[in-house]
C-alpha cells in the first residue's frame, strides 16, 4: 500500500518530465555521446564511418589553424563582451537618469537586438562597403580615404565585434536597466545624505550591487559569443588569411567544405572544452571576489 | 536611483541617448534607402539618401524571382510549431521540478542545468548525422525536433511556478484535483505572462537561427528566411538592392510582434530568463 | 475501533534533523471543535498537513472514521482545509472558486444546476452570495476568508481543518468571524481542527485545546481544565494575560508553600517539606481582600489597560510579581499594596516545571 503510494507519486512527476527528458536525451545527450565517438572516426557522409584511433586528435594538436581559431574566438569575445557591457551600462545609466522619453529611447535602442544577426551582418556589409558604404563616406570626409574594414587582417575582427556590439547593446542595456531599477532606493537616499556624489554612488553602490547581474550576464554572453558564426560567415567567411576564422566556422567548414566530419567532431569537442573551461573560470573568479 | 539627476547629467544623458538612437536606426534607414534605388543610383557618389525616383523593382524581383515567400512561410511554420511544442514540454517539466517531490529531483535539475552551458554549435555534426539517419534531413522536423531539447526554458518557467504559493496547490489537491488538472487549470493560467515571455524568446531564437538550418536544409525552397536571404549574397553579381529589400522585409514580422507585445519584451523577464 | 472521527497513533514527522511532531497520540470525537495551540514552530500546522495528506508522516498512523488514511491522496481523505492566506484561485470568480471542489472531483455529478445550487447554499451560509461574480482580488480580507470557508463547506467534508484562518484579519473583523465560525460549526456539526497561536481564539472557540511545544503535546483538555490546572509551567505561562507569575519557592509540607517571605496555602501537592519548587500565581486571580494567603510589596509600576490596571510589586520573592487590580486608585507607585489568593489559585510545580 505504501509502496503503491510512493510509486504513484514518483510516476506522476516523471510523466510530467517525460517529454522534456525524451527530447533532451535524444537531441542533446545522445549527440553529445556521438560527438565523443566521432572524434575517433573518419568519413560517414558518403561512406560509412571508420574508426581511426586517435588520428583526429593528433591532427588537432598539430594543426596551427586550430589554435588560431581558438585564439580568434577568444579575441573576439574579449573585444565584443567588455565593449558591449560598457556601452550598455552607459546607456542604462542614461536611460535611468531621464524620465521624459524613456520608453521611446528604450524601444529604439532595443530594436537592433530583435533582428537576426544575419540581417545585422548584411546591413553592415553595405554600411562598411568600401565604395558606397555610409561609414566610408564618413571616413572619406574625415581622413580623406576609405577604409577596407573587412579586407584588412588587423581591422576585420574588431569590425565583426563592433557588429555584435551594435546588435547586442539593446539587450544588455535593458537588462542592466532592469538591474539598476531593482536596487533598493533607500540605500541611495542614505548615501546621498552621507554626502556621496553621483560617481561615488555609482562605483560604491551600483556596481557592487549589480554583481549578480554581471555574473550571469558574463557567463551567458561568453557561452553565446564563443559560438560566433553567423556574422563571420556573412561578413568575411573567415578571411582575410583566416584572421576571422572562429572555431565554429572551422567546424562548419570541416563538415561541408572539407568533408571531414570526424575532424570537425574533434574541433567541436575542443569548443565544448573551451566553453566549459572559460565559464568555470568565470564562476571561480566571481566567487573569489564575493 | 530615483535621485534627481543634476542638469548637466541630464543633458549628458539625453546626448548619449540621442547618439544611441541614431546609431540604432541609421543602418535600417540606410537599407531602406538602398532597397528603393535602382542599380545606377545605388553606386552614385556621394550616395543619395532619398532617391529622386522610388524604385520598386527590388521588391518585385524578390517576390517574383526568389523563394522569399516560401522562406517566410517555412520560418513561421517551423517557428510556431517549435513554440507551441516547447511551451507544453517545458511547462510540464517546470511544474515537476518546481512543485512535485520525486526521487532523483536534484540529479535531474543538476543535469539539465549543466547542459545549458553546452554550446549548441558544437553539436551540429552529430546532430546532422542523427537527423540524417532518421531520414529527416530537408524536412521541417529536422528544424523542429532538435530545438525542443534545450532545457533553458524549463528553468525560466520554473522560476515563475516556484513563486506561486504552495497552499494554492495543496488546496486544489484537497479539492480533488489530480496533478494534470492542477497543471492545466491552476498553474498554466497563473503563469500566463511567463508563458508569453517564453514563447517570445523561443520564437525569436528560431526566427534568428542561422547555423542549424544552414546545415540541415539543403533544398532552397524548404529553407528558412535567414539562410535564404544569405543565399542571395552568394551569386556572382551581388544584388545589393535585392538583399536590402529582403533584409528589410525580414525585419517586419519581428517588429510587429515587438510592437504588439512590447511589455513582455522589455520587462524584468529578461533577467529572469537569464537567472532561471 | 474507537468511535473517534480522527485518531493519530504515535505519529512523528521529521524534516531532516528537525523533529516537527513527536509521537503524537490523539483521538478526536465526532462533532468536536479542537484547537491546536502553541507558539510558531511548535508543529501545529504540520499536524494539519499530515491529516490532510499534504505531508507524509515519518512514522505512525492516522485514521479518519476508523480507516487508515496514511496512503490516501489528499483528495480521497474527505478533509477540507481553510488556509491562512485563503489560497483562493486568483484567476477564478468567487462562484468558480467555491464550485471548484465539486467540478474537479472525478466521477462527481457535474450537473450544472446542482453545482449552482450547492454553491449558492454554501455562499449563503457565509453570507457572501452577493459577491459571486467578483474575482478574489476585488474582495476585502474578511470576504476572502468567507469564500475560503464556503469552498470548504461546499464539499460537505468529514473534517474541517483550519490553519490560522483569522490571523490576517484586523482585530474587529476577527471578533466577528470568530463568532461566525463557532455558530457555523454548531450548525454543520462536523469535527473541526483549528490551528492558532492566539490563546484568546483558543479559549473562546474550543471544545478542547491541545497545547503544543517543540512538536510535543503538553496538555489536552477543555479550556477550563487547561487554564485552571495547567500541567506544566509552559502551559501555565502560555495561557492567560498578563502571564502567570512563576517564582521559586519551597515546600512547607502538607498543603503550604513559601515564596519569598509569604506562606501560601494551596490545593496542589507540595512534596516533602523543604523541597524546592515553583509557585505560580495568575495576576487575574488576585483578590483585593480577605484570607491569609497574602502577598505584600512595594508598587513599582502601574499599567492602565482600561477595564483594570496591572500592578507590579517588588516583594521579598526573587522575581517581580504582577497583579490585576480592578480599582487601582488605591495604589500609588512607591507605596505598599497587598493581594490575596484562594488556595485553589496557588499553582505549584516541581523544579522541572510539572504540576504537582
Amino acid at each position: 500500500m505504501r509502496r503503491n503510494y510512493v510509486l504513484r507519486r514518483n510516476l506522476t512527476a516523471y510523466l510530467f518530465l517525460a517529454p522534456a527528458l525524451f527530447f533532451f536525451g535524444t537531441f542533446l545527450v545522445w549527440p553529445g555521446i556521438s560527438l565523443l565517438v566521432q572524434t575517433f572516426q573518419t568519413g560517414g557522409v558518403m561512406s560509412p564511418a571508420v574508426f581511426v584511433g586517435t588520428r583526429n586528435w593528433e591532427r588537432t594538436f598539430a594543426d596551427p589553424l586550430v589554435l588560431k581559431t581558438i585564439w580568434n574566438t577568444v579575441r573576439y569575445c574579449l573585444m565584443a563582451i567588455p565593449a558591449v557591457f560598457v556601452v550598455a551600462m552607459l546607456f542604462a545609466l542614461a536611460l535611468n537618469a531621464v524620465s521624459v522619453g524613456q520608453t521611446a529611447f528604450k524601444t529604439i535602442i532595443y530594436y537592433p537586438t530583435l533582428q537576426p544577426i544575419l540581417v545585422a551582418a548584411l546591413m553592415f556589409t553595405f554600411v562598411l562597403h568600401q565604395d558606397f558604404g555610409v561609414l566610408n563616406v564618413l571616413m572619406r570626409a574625415v581622413i580623406g580615404e576609405p577604409v577596407n574594414f573587412l579586407g584588412n587582417e588587423v581591422l576585420a575582427m574588431p569590425t565583426i565585434a563592433m557588429v555584435e556590439v551594435w546588435k547586442g547593446m539593446g539587450f544588455w542595456t535593458l537588462l542592466f536597466l532592469a538591474g539598476i531599477q531593482s536596487l533598493p532606493r533607500d540605500l541611495y537616499h542614505a548615501a546621498e545624505l552621507d554626502g556621496a556624489g553621483p560617481w561615488q554612488r555609482f562605483f560604491q553602490l551600483t556596481l557592487p550591487l549589480l554583481k549578480p547581474t554581471f555574473f550571469f550576464s558574463a557567463i551567458f554572453a561568453t557561452i553565446v559569443n564563443l559560438q560566433v558564426f553567423d556574422s563571420i560567415f556573412i561578413l568575411t567567411d573567415g578571411g582575410p588569411f583566416h584572421s576571422t576564422a572562429s572555431t565554429t566556422w572551422y567546424i562548419y567548414r570541416s563538415l561541408f567544405t572539407f568533408n571531414e566530419p570526424g575532424y570537425g567532431a574533434t574541433l567541436s569537442f575542443v569548443l565544448v572544452l573551451v566553453v566549459l573551461a572559460l565559464t568555470a573560470l568565470q564562476s571561480y573568479a566571481f566567487r573569489e571576489r564575493a | 536611483m530615483s535621485l534627481q539627476p543634476t542638469r548637466p547629467m541630464m543633458a549628458a544623458s539625453y546626448g548619449l541617448l540621442a547618439i544611441a538612437a541614431v546609431v540604432s536606426i541609421v543602418p535600417f534607414l540606410y537599407i531602406l534607402s538602398t532597397s528603393i534605388k535602382d542599380t545606377r543610383s545605388l553606386f552614385s557618389y556621394p550616395p543619395e539618401w532619398i532617391p529622386d525616383q522610388v524604385f520598386w523593382g527590388n521588391y518585385a524581383k524578390l517576390l517574383q524571382e526568389t523563394s522569399f515567400l516560401n522562406w517566410t512561410a517555412n520560418t513561421f511554420m517551423v517557428g510556431i510549431m517549435i513554440t507551441v511544442l516547447k511551451l507544453a514540454i517545458d511547462a510540464m517539466a517546470a511544474y515537476a521540478l518546481a512543485k512535485l517531490d520525486f526521487v532523483g529531483k536534484r540529479a535531474v535539475s543538476a543535469v539539465l542545468l549543466t547542459a545549458v552551458a553546452i554550446p549548441v554549435a558544437a553539436l551540429i555534426i552529430p546532430l546532422f548525422f542523427l537527423v540524417r539517419d532518421m531520414g529527416l534531413l530537408n524536412t521541417y522536423w529536422a528544424l523542429i525536433l532538435p530545438a525542443l531539447a534545450n532545457p533553458l526554458g524549463i528553468f525560466l518557467l520554473r522560476s515563475f511556478i516556484v513563486s506561486l504559493p504552495d497552499d494554492l496547490l495543496h488546496s486544489a489537491r484537497l479539492d480533488g484535483a489530480g496533478e494534470f488538472r492542477i497543471f492545466v487549470q491552476i498553474i498554466l493560467p497563473l503563469i500566463s505572462s511567463g508563458l508569453v515571455v517564453h514563447a517570445i524568446f523561443t520564437f525569436m531564437l528560431q526566427y534568428t537561427n542561422f547555423l542549424w538550418p544552414l546545415v540541415a536544409i539543403q533544398t532552397e525552397s524548404r529553407q528558412v528566411l535567414t539562410v535564404g536571404i544569405a543565399s542571395l549574397k552568394s551569386n556572382f553579381v551581388v544584388d545589393w538592392g535585392l538583399i536590402s529589400a529582403a533584409s528589410l522585409l525580414a525585419t517586419i514580422p519581428i517588429t510587429l510582434l515587438f510592437l504588439a507585445l512590447q511589455r513582455f519584451f522589455m520587462a524584468q523577464s529578461l533577467s529572469s530568463a537569464l537567472k532561471g | 475501533m474507537t468511535g473517534a472521527a480522527i485518531e493519530f497513533r504515535s505519529v512523528c514527522k521529521a524534516y531532516g534533523d528537525f523533529q516537527a511532531v513527536r509521537d503524537l497520540d490523539l483521538a478526536i470525537p465526532k462533532r468536536e471543535f479542537l484547537v491546536l495551540l502553541g507558539p510558531s514552530g511548535c508543529g501545529k500546522s504540520t499536524i494539519l498537513k499530515l491529516l490532510a495528506g499534504i505531508e507524509d508522516p515519518t512514522s505512525g498512523e492516522i485514521f479518519v472514521n476508523g480507516s487508515l488514511v496514511n496512503y490516501l491522496l489528499p483528495r480521497d481523505r474527505n478533509v477540507a482545509m481553510v488556509f491562512q492566506n485563503y489560497a483562493l484561485y486568483p484567476h477564478m470568480s468567487v462562484a468558480r472558486n467555491i464550485a471548484y471542489p465539486l467540478k474537479s472531483r472525478k466521477g462527481e455529478a457535474r450537473n450544472r444546476a446542482m453545482v449552482h445550487e450547492k454553491v449558492l447554499q454554501a455562499a449563503n451560509l457565509v453570507e457572501i452570495s452577493d459577491q459571486l461574480e467578483k474575482r478574489p482580488e476585488a474582495l476585502s480580507g474578511g470576504q476572502r476568508q468567507r469564500v475560503a470557508l464556503a469552498r470548504a463547506l461546499v464539499r460537505d467534508p468529514e473534517v474541517f481543518a483550519m490553519d490560522e484562518p483569522l490571523s490576517n484579519l484586523d482585530a474587529q473583523l476577527r471578533d466577528a468571524m470568530r463568532q461566525h465560525l463557532t455558530a457555523l460549526h454548531r450548525r454543520v456539526g462536523k469535527v473541526t481542527i483549528y490551528v492558532t497561536h492566539d490563546q484568546h481564539e483558543a479559549m473562546t472557540m474550543a471544545d478542547r485545546i491541545v497545547v503544543l511545544k517543540d512538536g510535543v503535546v503538553q496538555q489536552v483538555g477543555t479550556p477550563r481544565e487547561v487554564f485552571n490546572a495547567p500541567t506544566n509551567t509552559f502551559v501555565a505561562g502560555f495561557l492567560g494575560n498578563p502571564k502567570m507569575n512563576i517564582g521559586p519557592g519551597i515546600s512547607l509540607g502538607r498543603d503550604s508553600v513559601r515564596i519569598g517571605e509569604f506562606d501560601l496555602k494551596t490545593n496542589c501537592g507540595t512534596g516533602p517539606k523543604g523541597a524546592p519548587l515553583l509557585v505560580g500565581l495568575r495576576p487575574t486571580d488576585a483578590r483585593h481582600e480577605g484570607g491569609s494567603n497574602c502577598i505584600q510589596g512595594t508598587v513599582t509600576a502601574l499599567e492602565y489597560t482600561g477595564a483594570d490596571t496591572v500592578v507590579t510589586l517588588s516583594t521579598s520573592a526573587s522575581v517581580d510579581l504582577r497583579f490585576r487590580h480592578t480599582n487601582a486608585s488605591s495604589c500609588t507607585e512607591g507605596k505598599t499594596a497587598a493581594f490575596f489568593y484562594a488556595a485553589e489559585h496557588v499553582h505549584v510545580f516541581d523544579q522541572e516545571g510539572r504540576r504537582m
